[in-house]
């Protein structure tokens, strides 16, 4: 039996502490009923985020024009880049580079004739014998000890431009590109001649879907309440909604599913699928729209749609109600890290991303407050928790 | 996840949420697990066509009666959502191992045509699905 992914699920878990500490993304889903879209959408253009072009690049350069002195002074030491190679996690060679630390994810083979030192991996490790056969190597590039003329560095450069020498297919993303966008000589002598826009988003609305309910059951609680067979069935409950809810936001983000369109009825021989509609919309379904951004996406930039969202959100109420809207990030799936510094690996699904949804709600003194529900999937073999 | 019968307790009166502080569970087995398949035709299809949601239910069926027998064909799977020719399917977590062994070995005829299935992708959590699915595009035309 292989390993499974895992899923948390949090309540009131502030935003930034899910979206910041997570580097590498490559999808961004937001989802949210049509009717608000329409009354946002102008505003969301010309937010401070989105009005702003955000670019990133794909380079094929061997690993030493990193450390060359106008590449690492600008982008590393002084700037700030995100940066991936192509390879698959458990078995090639991958380098990714992110807030100055270059992570080399190393086979046997390469690490023993680069020379550098490392650690064995956390995942990718698991043969027969239990051998060491992979490992990682983290270089601090922000060090000051990392400079042309000291010796440790040096040695580095060694390896590069003589064992590590091959051309690398690698993903590019300026993270302080607002400050320094005219093109970039240096960019451009590394041959990233197209660039890619991340901001530009490609809109989808659909036709009416059911939509279940974003309140929990009544009675249901996440935690607590003891050990009792009553608390366990509260707990069950919960979780049971959330559960149901999330599979309801992948259907959405799919497109949406053939299951939850309004005018869906299929035999139950081929699906028993059954949206738990709440009060939302009834019977009649709600249009919603997928906002979806592609590329090497910033987690700031993220949080950044985020916060614009929620202010153009927040003055906002439809039929005496105020709005839900979710957000969805997925990550690459062969980065040597998730969250932080959690090591990542990818044996059966490299899965590693979040959704975040706001639910209006009504609180004690019955004035309107905002709930955020967090997922956060992790595939088998990753370490964030 | 376990489907126990349990007399439904006494509701209190007010829900317990109010509290601003963070909370947080793992699910670990989830009840139910997706699968996004493709299915192969050889020769391939003349029409760039959908397979529709019937063809999708027998020739799986087809394949878990092949490699499984008749306890094969009780599995549950719930068919999401069709796209062309892939399509996403959902079935009971304790089933996966086998319902993966039954598609991947599976070759059918039809019409003339051998069908076969492709695994785009496997998880426990369907929205782990989507980012896998779109991934390669970022990759692809290096250099263009």
């Amino acid at each position: 039996m292989t390993p499974l992914p895992k899923c948390y699920i949090s309540v009131h878990k502030s935003p930034e502490k899910t979206i910041l500490p997570h580097p590498f993304n490559h999808l961004v889903d937001l989802l949210l009923p049509t009717d608000l879209y329409r009354l946002i959408s102008n505003d969301l253009g010309s937010s401070p985020t989105l009005s702003k072009p955000l670019q990133w690049h794909r380079l094929s350069i061997p690993l030493s024009a990193i450390v060359e002195t106008g590449f690492l002074t600008k982008y590393i030491k002084t700037g700030n880049v995100l940066m991936l190679s192509r390879g698959r996690i458990d078995i090639d060679n991958v380098f990714s580079l992110n807030d100055g630390i270059l992570r080399l994810s190393l086979t046997k083979e390469a690490y023993e004739k680069t020379g550098l030192t490392g650690q064995p991996t956390r995942f990718g490790n698991t043969g027969p014998r239990k051998k060491h056969n992979r490992h990682l190597v983290e270089i601090n590039l922000r060090d000051p000890a990392m400079l042309h003329g000291k010796k440790g560095f040096d040695r580095i450069v060694w390896s590069f431009q003589n064992k590590l020498n091959k051309k690398v297919d690698f993903l590019f993303c300026d993270l302080d590109q607002q400050k320094n966008h005219t093109d970039c000589p240096i960019l451009a002598a590394l041959g990233a001649t197209t660039a890619r826009q991340v901001q530009v988003p490609e809109v989808t609305s659909s036709s009416l879907v059911r939509v279940p309910s974003f309140d929990s059951p009544l009675g249901s609680v996440l935690q607590g309440g003891g050990t009792s067979l009553g608390a366990e069935y509260n707990r069950e409950v919960w979780r049971d909604w959330a559960m149901h809810v999330y599979e309801w936001l992948a259907l959405a983000n799919l497109g949406p599913a053939d299951r939850i369109i309004a005018g869906d009825n299929i035999d139950s021989y081929l699906s028993t699928y059954a949206v738990d509609q709440g009060e939302y919309e009834g019977e009649a379904g709600m249009g919603l729209t997928r906002v979806r951004f592609r590329g090497v996406i910033p987690a700031s930039w993220i949080l950044g749609v985020w916060r614009d969202v929620e202010k153009l959100v927040a003055p906002v109420s439809i039929g005496n109600r105020k709005e839900w809207f979710s957000l969805t990030v997925h990550g690459l799936e062969n980065s040597p890290i998730s969250w932080d510094r959690s090591a990542h690996g990818s044996m059966t699904g490299g899965e590693n991303g979040y959704t975040l949804l706001s639910i209006p709600r009504k609180d004690e003194g019955n004035a309107e407050c905002v709930k955020i529900l967090t997922f956060e999937v992790v595939g088998s073999q990753d370490e964030h928790s | 996840m376990e489907a126990e019968m349990i007399d439904i307790p006494p509701q209190p009166k007010e829900p317990q949420e109010s509290s601003q502080f963070l909370q947080r569970i793992t699910i670990k087995n989830p009840e139910y697990s997706y699968s996004h398949l493709k299915m192969i035709f050889d020769p391939p299809l003349d029409t760039a066509g959908v397979v529709d949601a019937i063809t999708w239910r027998t020739t799986l069926t087809n394949s878990l009666m092949q490699y499984l027998g008749v306890v094969g064909s009780a599995i549950r799977i719930d068919i999401l959502h069709i796209e062309g020719g892939e399509a996403v399917l959902r079935l009971p977590t304790t089933d996966m191992v086998k319902f993966g062994a039954a598609v991947s070995g599976f070759v059918g005829t039809s019409e003339g045509r051998s069908i076969g299935f492709k695994t785009l992708g496997n998880s426990a959590f369907l929205m782990g699905l989507i980012g896998r699915a779109r991934e390669e595009d970022i990759w692809d035309g290096f250099g263009g």
